[in-house]
């Protein structure tokens, strides 16, 4: 059996991480308090964790942590599903694929952030201009990967599938979902990196709430503390929305047990 | 009695028309075993794919007594390698056929439980292929085709890529499991000896465009061994099949 890499590999470099992470600690700590480094720039790691933990105790960081969340949500259910079923159909269908690839081609590379006066100017200023560029940045990777997925199922599954008399439901379920679904979770892995970083994008020029909003607070009211405890919480939700993944990946995919997504 | 008329086939390429096969007639009796070798390019995987209906011939006839409906397809195929779905288990795999027509879980898995048993995978029923050895997925194949109720299996090259040890075992295996459950095969393979070995009748094909060139009976009686290869009529046998292929393989060498 071969070895398990992700997880037994992140935890063997896992330990090194933390240890890292724990000596630029000391040592910025270090920094501060011998006046090397600016306390207004950048707050001692001390000072840090305890509005950290004030931030959340006083419940400011979680709630706009939640309303975050909830918009890549929104967005990704908005944008990713639409962009798997389409992707699905666009990676069994040739014909279908060289109609509109070029409109994804056009479309893709322009960054959704840049569009969200357009979006304004239709959905207006309130929440749904918001969910719709988050949405629509969640849609292309899923579109592409899932796609690419498909397309990259071997011909000789199709051909058992049709000998054995299999119809087109049997066909969708049985061979096009499974056989896409590794580089589904690669495409949803994408989406749901770049929905959280278009998601705070938002925030930080238009919103009140959420970690983006926050972030934007802070700097204006040069708390910086505050700002480092928003970043701090933001890396963790990346960090959480991998392993989530990975896991996902162990489970959905154990065919795969090498699949890195 | 099954049989293939007149059967044409061509291609369009960018060098122009390309006739894979001319004019193959052959017919397939009743729980018949039949093996068809041929110089490679020869269209052996063409005809295969033309009975399993994968491809549309260009004329001619495949006849097949007995039904052939969507419950029940008529032919199942065993293909060289990359048969099977890497995304289910082997049990999953074995059970395919009777799930496309629309056996219910129990049941399907019921029936594909005893064959991954007659292959000698009873302890492999829920890994998925790519922890199998080569062999044992080319069983995993073999004993899918059987389980789906079609009346003829075609099998292009299924031990092509095995070790001469292993390729031995699973042909006196195949045997042993055709014995038992008997059906028409159609066996292709460029393997002389593999041909003699397993088939009631061995089809020589010629070069490209193919078509059948010889037919002979192979006389050797049931259950076969190993031991058969050394006989001497085995060996004349061998010996004229190569003859004949020796020849086609120059003429498509020009």
């Amino acid at each position: 059996m071969k070895e398990n890499h992700h997880l037994f590999g992140f935890m063997r470099e896992g330990w090194l991480t933390v240890l890292i992470i724990f000596f630029i600690a000391i040592a910025w700590e270090l920094g501060v308090s011998m006046g090397w480094l600016s306390s207004l720039f950048f707050p001692p790691p001390s000072f840090i964790a305890t509005t950290f933990k004030k931030l959340i105790l006083n419940h400011k960081l979680v709630d706009h942590t939640g309303i975050t969340l909830w918009r890549v949500f929104l967005g990704l259910v908005l944008g990713g599903i639409p962009g798997l079923i389409l992707g699905l159909i666009l990676g069994w269908s040739p014909r279908l694929y060289r109609l509109i690839n070029p409109f994804v081609a056009a479309t893709h590379p322009i960054p959704k952030i840049a569009i969200l006066p357009l979006v304004m100017i239709i959905f207006g200023i309130g929440e749904s201009s918001k969910v719709v560029v988050i949405a629509l940045t969640a849609f292309f990777p899923l579109l592409l990967n899932t796609a690419a997925g498909v397309q990259q199922i071997s011909p000789i599954h199709f051909e058992v599938a049709k000998n054995y008399g299999a119809n087109l439901t049997k066909i969708f379920t049985r061979i096009i979902f499974p056989g896409s679904l590794p580089l589904i979770l690669t495409g949803l892995r994408l989406s749901l990196n770049l929905a959280l970083l278009v998601s705070i994008a938002v925030e930080l020029v238009s919103a009140q709430e959420g970690l983006g909003a926050m972030i934007w607070l802070a700097w204006q009211t040069l708390r910086t503390e505050e700002l480092y405890a928003s970043l701090i919480m933001t890396a963790l939700l990346g960090i959480l929305f991998n392993f989530f993944l990975q896991r996902l990946a162990v489970y959905l995919v154990p065919w795969k047990t090498e699949q890195r997504i | 009695m099954n049989s293939i008329n007149d059967l044409c086939k061509n291609y369009q390429s960018k060098n122009g028309p390309i006739t894979a096969l001319k004019d193959v007639n052959f017919h397939v009796r009743d729980k018949e075993f039949v093996c068809i070798v041929g110089p490679s390019g020869c269209g052996k995987t063409t005809l295969l794919k033309l009975i399993a209906g994968l491809l549309e011939s260009t004329s001619g006839q495949i006849i097949f007594v007995g039904p052939s409906t969507n419950s029940q397809p008529r032919s199942a195929l065993v293909f060289q390698e990359h048969g099977l779905f890497p995304w289910m288990t082997v049990l999953d795999n074995v059970a395919f056929g009777l799930e496309m027509q629309g056996v219910g879980r129990e049941e399907r898995h019921l029936h594909a439980k005893a064959f991954v048993g007659k292959v000698g995978l009873a302890s492999f029923t829920d890994n998925f292929p790519h922890e199998l050895s080569v062999g044992m997925r080319q069983r995993v194949g073999i004993a899918r085709a059987f389980v789906s109720n079609s009346q003829i299996l075609l099998m292009d090259e299924p031990f092509g890529s095995l070790d001469a040890q292993t390729k031995l075992i699973l042909q006196e295996e195949l045997l042993k499991i055709w014995r038992e459950n008997q059906k028409c095969v159609v066996y292709i393979t460029h393997d002389i000896e593999e041909a003699l070995f397993l088939g009631d009748r061995v089809l020589v094909m010629t070069a490209r465009p193919g078509s059948i060139r010889e037919e002979i009976h192979i006389p050797l009686t049931r259950p076969r061994d190993l031991s058969i290869k050394e006989r001497p009529d085995f060996i004349k046998m061998k010996g004229h099949i190569w003859k004949i292929l020796e020849e086609e393989v120059r003429k498509s060498c020009g």
